[in-house]
């Protein structure tokens, strides 16, 4: 799938193929805005940030064509922060407070799916971040690590932490444990 | 919170993760198409801003500029050097006596040369004249 936006954003880059651009811009805006609502974005928010973000990423997305689809998204991550930092009076210090609140606490859970949903929203932003774009968006971990700007075996290293940590609490909170 | 459900192995658990994300809520399509509308107007602006690089074209151009110039330069020297070696000989040639051996007219030339007519000596003043 990466590659197969970077050969579109190749042909937008070189040629000046805006039906290509367009191709990029439908396979992403949907994992983009999806990925602004995890982060605790309103419906309207998200779609602010992500016209913000793609406006932004034409602007610098032939300079640097090697990992577009981690370029959008640390646009989208930075674009974020500076809404929330607008829409506050005190700055924020990490990631972890834009979602303040946002893990829902239901009596039961009907199946696996629900409960892991509910330890997934329980986990900080940081690493909600790194399974979404692990897991659903499909980058790699050095994609990732552009993205997040830390080292890629540190990437690799959390990833195995978040799932580990997920079995452990799973298993921490089970009837039977 | 407690719950009931077997811990997942990690396959089990990374399948899970992805069927969250399968449920998690969809954009509206027309507000997606607007901004892709958006997006299409600012399209062309985007594509002249790409940067073409064109340093090598100009350490091209200077070298070229460069090699024109000293080529020029020593063209020039070695002509002047051409020049002097050619008016050196010319004096040579002026400095050398002339073979007359192979021309008898010359050599009579020589003779009058050397030795002035009658008449040359008539129209000469003289100065001084020693006793005979």
């Amino acid at each position: 799938m990466q590659d197969q936006a970077r050969q579109l954003l190749e042909r937008y880059c070189k040629n000046s193929d805006h039906p290509a651009f367009n191709s990029f811009y439908r396979s992403q805006r949907g994992k983009l805005w999806q990925f602004l609502r995890s982060r605790g974005c309103s419906e309207d928010t998200a779609y602010d940030l992500l016209a913000e973000a793609f406006l932004k990423f034409i602007q610098v997305v032939c300079n640097d064509l090697r990992s577009p689809v981690a370029l959008l998204y640390r646009i989208a991550i930075n674009l974020h922060i500076d809404n929330y930092r607008r829409s506050k009076s005190s700055p924020v210090s990490t990631d972890n407070d834009l979602v303040e609140g946002y893990v829902d606490e239901p009596d039961n859970f009907t199946d696996q799916r629900d409960y892991a949903e509910y330890l997934m929203k329980s986990l900080p932003q940081d690493e909600q971040n790194l399974l979404f774009m692990r897991y659903w968006t499909g980058l790699t971990h050095k994609e990732i690590a552009k993205v997040m700007d830390i080292p890629e075996s540190t990437i690799r290293r959390q990833c195995a932490a978040i799932i580990k940590k997920l079995q452990q609490r799973w298993q921490e909170e089970s009837h039977g444990a | 919170m407690a719950h009931d459900f077997s811990v997942p192995d990690e396959v089990r658990l990374e399948q899970l993760i992805v069927s969250v994300y399968k449920r998690m809520p969809e954009p509206e399509f027309p507000r997606l198409n607007r901004i892709e509308e958006r997006l299409a107007r600012t399209l062309p602006r985007g594509t002249t801003r790409k940067k073409v690089n064109k340093t090598h074209w100009w350490i091209v151009l200077l070298l070229t500029g460069g090699l024109a110039t000293a080529a020029w330069w020593v063209s020039d020297v070695y002509n002047d050097n051409l020049q002097d070696n050619q008016t050196m000989n010319i004096k040579d040639d002026v400095l050398q006596p002339a073979d007359t051996t192979a021309r008898p007219d010359l050599q009579e030339q020589q003779v009058r040369d050397v030795q002035p007519d009658a008449s040359d000596r008539k129209d000469t003043p003289v100065i001084y004249q020693r006793e005979q």
